[in-house]
């Protein structure tokens, strides 16, 4: 039968996986936003030899599912650059390492969408009329065209980042011990997976409502900078 | 790595993708008849079915796929013998997967459908029932061709996002192709390890282009129903 005492211990063991899973997102996110951007700056402006490899970057890393992805780079990334590099080991690197490059190289590839379509959706005239005046391209971007970009990808980066969080769950695949990891470790050890799995999903729940409340909140702060449409 | 070998294990997982597109047609069928169900919750007049159907729809936005794939694959044997008495046959892995993504997939599909229909103006409907035709001709004639436009361009991408989940299979033991893979993978002890996850990751890869390209091509044949 159900357990509630178990329950509880797996709640309290999974909780301590919540730093990892936390870290994995803010990282991959960070990645992101920083590549995300260059990527989708290469898309808008067409820049010749690049524009091409990016469309093929996005369009293998969101056509393929992650857990391939995961054990693509975990079996095989330490297999061939040990061949390259016979004095590397790589065999003893945190798993951790591997989930950082696999889930921001999702986040990068939803994050190039995400943005592309945000910058774009800024008028061309802003851009105009931020140069007229006197402004550099960069601080066109960084003043105008960014904060009302920002906006509207908004609601986009808020599914993003929860998107993430719930993919990291499939971190314990190669072992890395964030909130799945914990709690199917500690359930092994008395076949109990069912209390173990839905003290998961409660704090998942949790986190993602969180991470929801955040951004509506960034949502509302930022208001203001929303581009005024004239009909 | 070797080409050659990446080529044979290509010959030797393709078959397995067939799992696959089992799980995903299952999941379609199922997906399409409780996701209009939960969208008809939606759109209906009573405040509490309303609110049950977003509630569902929210709560499987927040959970992960393999936790609720886990959380089906151990409590639904339980559940169901203790409410119905039925015994589930353990060996049946693929009824798991497929609750598990029908779950998920309902959530998705019903706000596809609900969107689909608000995207359509009453009028249409009122237009059609004008000149003569029955409700269910309208709907065929009229209604389903201007939603089938609004659900399309979501379509490949659903397809997509489904085909993924589904390869989570492999962890409760389903041989698709990342279950194929680990028995290959035991069996070459260790070797060749890099050309089965490459092969297996070039396959899904063709598929979501495949699938992209066949949704393209049906878009531009159904948008001569465009409305001007």
């Amino acid at each position: 039968m159900f357990s509630f005492s178990f329950l509880l211990a797996c709640l309290a063991e999974a909780a301590r996986g919540i730093p990892y899973t936390l870290l994995i997102t803010v990282v991959s996110i960070s990645v992101a936003l920083v590549v995300g951007c260059g990527f989708a700056l290469i898309r808008i402006h067409k820049i010749p030899a690049l524009n091409p490899l990016v469309i093929l970057f996005v369009s293998l890393i969101r056509g393929t599912p992650v857990i391939a992805q995961l054990f693509l780079v975990f079996f095989c990334l330490p297999m061939m650059v040990m061949a390259t590099f016979p004095d590397v080991n790589l065999y003893s690197v945190n798993p951790l390492f591997f989930a950082f490059i696999v889930f921001s190289l999702n986040a990068t590839s939803s994050m190039t969408e995400i943005l592309r379509s945000a910058l774009s959706s800024v008028e061309k005239g802003q851009m105009e009329a931020s140069q007229s005046i006197g402004m550099t391209n960069f601080q066109a971007y960084r003043r105008i065209i960014v904060p009302q970009a920002a906006v509207t990808a908004l609601p986009a980066l808020c599914n993003l980042t929860t998107g993430i969080l719930k993919m990291t769950s499939l971190g314990m695949q190669i072992s890395v011990l964030e909130i799945t990891g914990r709690a199917k470790t500690l359930a092994s050890e008395s076949y109990r997976y069912l209390e173990g799995f839905v003290a998961c999903l409660i704090i998942y729940l949790i986190l993602n409502f969180v991470i929801e409340k955040f951004f509506r909140f960034a949502e509302i702060r930022m208001k203001h900078y929303k581009a005024l449409t004239i009909e | 790595m070797s080409i050659e070998k990446t080529l044979y294990y290509l010959g030797l997982l393709l078959p397995n993708i067939l799992i696959s597109l089992k799980i995903m047609g299952y999941t379609f069928l199922f997906g399409i008849f409780f996701g209009a169900v939960l969208a008809a919750g939606k759109l209906s007049r009573h405040k509490i079915l309303r609110q049950l159907a977003y509630r569902y729809t929210s709560l499987m936005r927040g959970v992960p796929t393999i936790i609720l794939l886990f959380i089906v694959y151990y409590g639904l044997p339980a559940l169901l013998r203790a409410v119905v008495g039925i015994e589930l046959d353990a060996q049946n892995k693929l009824l798991y997967i497929i609750v598990t993504l029908v779950l998920f997939s309902s959530s998705q599909i019903s706000e596809l459908i609900r969107a689909a229909y608000e995207a359509v103006p009453k009028g249409q409907m009122e237009a059609a029932l004008s000149i003569g035709e029955t409700q269910l001709t309208a709907i065929r004639r009229i209604i389903l061709p201007q939603a089938a436009l609004v659900i399309l361009p979501n379509l490949a991408d659903m397809i997509v996002s489904l085909m993924k989940e589904a390869a989570l299979a492999f962890v409760i033991g389903v041989v698709d192709i990342l279950g194929r893979i680990n028995l290959l993978k035991l069996n070459a002890y260790g070797k060749n390890v890099v050309e089965m996850y490459i092969a297996g990751t070039l396959i899904f890869w063709c598929f979501s282009l495949l699938t992209q390209l066949v949704c393209s091509l049906l878009e531009r044949r159904l948008s001569r129903h465009k409305l001007a």
